[in-house]
């Protein structure tokens, strides 16, 4: 198969080259954005994630075959984007005056999930946890990333990937015992 | 459960994207990169091996034979021109023009020279017959100068597109500009889903008025950011045909911009010499002819989308029944 690291290089010539690379990741990517934002807006975002990529392909380093890290770590800074527009809007809709069925910003400023007390409480934990600590335990946990390529997709050194991934376990660990969840999820789990 | 493992089950209960969430952002996705205009000049840049005869063409109008030029009298007025009266002039020249409308089913012929001041590839020498309609297959043949061999002549048919889906005839292209040593895999035929790409814009407006309107809802104009404004001004007058008026319109809009400079001699990708506009925040100069002030050609962004910086000359334009060589 030929490489993402080519198929971009050719994206340069033909635009529409790059839709084989949309073709290989999009699935993954749109997974991705519905576990951290939600269904309804993962749609946009994965439009905003393929469109900034498409655009930043001349700075694509040509030295990695695999361009999956690089989309999560585009795909990651237009979730904390969308949060901090969405926080932005929260404020505005404050002075304005109380804004009617507006959920808690806590419960959605992480994953998207049911009101099911469980996910709620992991939700509240997740949300305990510092942003850039997150995005390394999430594309850990749930997108399988190595080190490497989390280190690849944030831009950050393999030392900082191991002490955020330390940081956001502890806390997670942390929240998730000072409410019980821990062990009322895995009793749910075992039943089923 | 450790704490990894609550997490990675919350992970997994998530649903797949269905098919057709992936589907329908793929082909919004296709659209826009097939709608990006220097995407669309890129495109002529890709090749393949094609094996028919054109039928002989008919010119029924060379509407712009620019004229090859140095330095003259007229350079040294022109070059204490405002960016506002080079515009006011271009569009002046632009209404003189005859307003030849091209027909559906006619094709705008091109002739244009890139050249590029870094990387392997020196010039491309690109004639195009394009499609008035979009619904007709394009033609595009290109020679290609190198630094380190010989030139190289490759041609592609550009499948129309007819009820969202390509035409039948797009050619394969069998072979792409590369750096020596690099293998070229082969492209996909170009099928299936299409967005039509015609050659003239019978929509666009003729006032600079409606104009901006126009931009801000089809090219993403944004109201207060002259550099997109400029973006699109130079999107739309390197389109391959302009009616007079729409020309003179997309002039007139840009001349009331704030931040434009000239510049008072520049060289484009033929060597002729003109006068330019540019805007501070964007790296692009819009050349015109000192004399008659035709629009002749551009650089280009060097900043954006990681392609060298190159410069674009147009040499011929005409509109012609046959996509074939001009008689």
């Amino acid at each position: 198969m030929i490489s993402d690291a080519v198929v971009i290089e050719e994206s340069g010539n033909e635009p529409e080259r790059f839709a084989a690379l949309f073709d290989r990741h999009a699935p993954y990517i749109h997974r991705y954005l519905t576990r951290r934002v939600g269904r309804e807006v993962a749609g946009d975002l994965l439009d905003e994630t393929f469109m900034a990529a498409f655009r930043k392909r001349g700075r694509y380093d040509r030295a990695c075959p695999d361009a999956r890290p690089w989309l999560y770590g585009i795909a990651t800074n237009l979730v904390s984007l969308h949060y901090r527009a969405e926080i932005r809007q929260d404020r505005l809709r404050q002075t304005a005056g109380p804004a009617p069925d507006v959920p808690d910003l806590a419960e959605r400023a992480v994953v998207h999930l049911t009101a099911q007390a469980t996910r709620s409480a992991l939700a509240d934990a997740l949300a305990s946890i510092a942003r850039k600590d997150r995005d390394v335990l999430l594309l850990i946990a749930w997108e399988d990333l190595s080190y490497a390529e989390v280190s690849r997709a944030l831009a950050i050194p393999i030392g900082t990937v191991r002490s955020r991934l330390h940081r956001a376990r502890s806390k997670l660990r942390e929240a998730l015992a000072s409410t019980g969840v821990s062990a009322i999820y895995e009793e749910i789990m075992t039943n089923e | 459960m450790n704490d990894l493992e609550l997490l990675r089950q919350l992970g997994d209960e998530t649903q797949p994207s269905g098919p057709g969430e992936i589907e329908a952002a793929r082909a919004r996705l296709l659209a826009q990169l097939t709608k990006d205009p220097a995407a669309r000049r890129r495109r002529r840049l890709v090749f393949g091996g094609v094996s028919v005869a054109a039928a002989a063409a008919v010119a029924v109008g060379v509407l712009i034979t620019a004229p090859g030029g140095a330095t003259s009298p007229a350079m040294t007025i022109s070059a204490h021109l405002t960016a506002k009266q080079i515009l006011d002039r271009a569009a002046a020249a632009a209404l003189s023009e005859p307003a030849v409308t091209p027909r559906p089913g006619q094709f705008v012929y091109t002739k244009e020279i890139t050249e590029y001041s870094s990387g392997n590839i020196r010039t491309l020498m690109t004639e195009y017959w394009h499609s008035v309609d979009g619904l007709q297959n394009s033609r595009i043949t290109t020679t290609v100068t190198f630094a380190d061999r010989a030139p190289t002549h490759m041609s592609e048919i550009y499948p129309g597109c007819r009820n969202g889906h390509y035409n039948p005839g797009g050619t394969v292209p069998s072979n792409s500009v590369v750096d020596p040593g690099q293998t070229v895999p082969s492209h996909p035929a170009k099928t299936g889903a299409c967005t039509v790409w015609p050659a003239y814009l019978p929509d666009m407006p003729t006032t600079a008025g409606n104009m901006l309107t126009y931009l801000e809802q089809t090219q993403g104009v944004k109201p207060g950011d002259p550099a997109s404004l400029f973006h699109a001004v130079a999107e739309g007058v390197s389109e391959d045909y302009l009616l007079p008026a729409q020309r003179a319109a997309l002039y007139q809009l840009l001349a009331t911009t704030p931040g434009l400079t000239a510049v008072p001699t520049v060289r484009d990708a033929a060597g002729r010499t003109g006068v330019g506009i540019q805007i501070s925040v964007y790296h692009m100069v819009l050349i015109f002819d000192p004399h008659t002030f035709a629009y002749v050609g551009y650089q280009g962004d060097s900043t954006s989308g990681g392609q060298p910086p190159y410069n674009d000359a147009v040499l011929q334009v005409a509109i012609v029944d046959q996509a074939g060589p001009l008689p």
